[in-house]
């Protein structure tokens, strides 16, 4: 019987190929964005409505992970900008190892903004850098305002937190204040955004925020 | 339910580690996982178990130590063990926490049979 030791990360792998991404979207100049959320809370309608206002000023292409169907990527096509499908087939997250097959032939350094809308899922996604420059964790008025505390990983990995759907408010019984201090106990540094896709409520200080890393990588 | 893939992680380790040691079998994985990992210890556990048969680890147990994190107060700077969630400070009552630490997710060592040295 011999022991040996090892001490290292389970998800090794991926964080390798996450690190090589990462190198390859700095040398191309390129922001990357690891947007999070549950199945429903408006993702697509949020990246619909910042290709609205970001198209004309800036180089985007968009990223959308589904378990089947093409639909994310049709949607955002629709608005103008260029999308790629990933469909998982099963796989409950996206990691860096199928970024890095669907951007093989892309030629990165045409683009300012990479928005990777992760798989529908507060669980899984959270384990796996994909070698993105910001997470952002998207949450809707209509999931409840404890999710913060039950879900905290998402929280606690992410640059910033989208509060989506905020026009629906006045119908239901969602503490914003007591949402935003859950959310800030899995990381004090989260950066906050209101956002209603119906009324464009929050959406340019959202898009203010994302132009304001653009070429900082 | 990503725990399928990091049962596999958890077998490419034993794997390089096997062509690198060239031990017969392995006794004891221990590993270390965060309460903010995203890894259910069950479900990992059952995912192992499908993954292990027919490899070297197949007699193998898991051995996982948890880790719970700590809650340190950005007002007084008091640092809380993070198990029983408080939602204030126990020092000065203040609502400012911040969490550390709680995502470990790795593989810390093995327990190895050596006997009759297979390199492989």
């Amino acid at each position: 019987m011999a022991k040996i030791p090892i001490e290292q990360r389970l998800t090794g792998r991926n964080d390798e190929l996450a690190r090589a991404n990462r190198r390859r979207f700095r040398e191309a100049g390129l922001c990357v964005v690891n947007i999070l959320s549950s199945p429903g809370s408006g993702k697509t309608c949020l990246l619909e409505r910042t290709a609205a206002h970001m198209k004309d000023a800036v180089r985007m292409l968009v990223i959308d992970g589904d378990v089947e169907t093409e639909r994310d990527a049709d949607r955002i096509r629709a608005m103008g900008v260029e999308a790629i499908q990933i469909q998982t087939h099963g796989a409950c997250h996206l990691d860096a190892r199928r970024i890095d097959e669907h951007l093989g032939g892309v030629a990165l350094a045409d683009y300012q903004l990479l928005l990777i809308e992760n798989v529908g899922n507060l669980v899984c996604p959270s384990s796996f850098d994909l070698g993105e420059d910001l997470r952002v964790v998207v949450a809707s008025t209509t999931e409840g305002d404890d999710k913060p505390l039950k879900y905290p990983k998402a929280y606690h990995t992410a640059d910033a937190c989208v509060l989506n759907k905020v026009d629906l408010l006045p119908h239901l019984d969602f503490d914003v204040e007591q949402f935003e201090a859950g959310a800030r106990r899995a990381n004090a540094d989260l950066e906050f955004f209101r956002t209603s896709c119906v009324t464009d409520e929050g959406i340019p200080a959202w898009c203010a925020w994302l132009k304001g890393h653009l070429g900082k990588s | 339910m990503h725990e399928l893939s990091i049962a596999q992680g958890i077998m490419d380790v034993v794997e390089a580690e096997r062509r690198k040691h060239g031990f017969r079998a392995v006794s004891v994985i221990r590993l270390r996982l965060g309460a903010l990992s995203g890894v259910d210890e069950e479900a990992l556990r059952f995912a192992f178990e499908a993954v292990r048969d027919g490899t070297c680890a197949a007699g193998a147990t898991l051995d996982v130590a948890s880790e719970q994190g700590m809650l340190t107060c950005r007002k007084c700077g008091a640092r809380t063990p993070a198990d029983d969630r408080p939602t204030a400070c126990p020092a000065c009552g203040s609502g400012d926490l911040a969490f550390e630490g709680g995502m470990e997710l790795d593989i810390v060592s093995l327990e190895v049979d050596t006997d009759g040295e297979d390199t492989d």
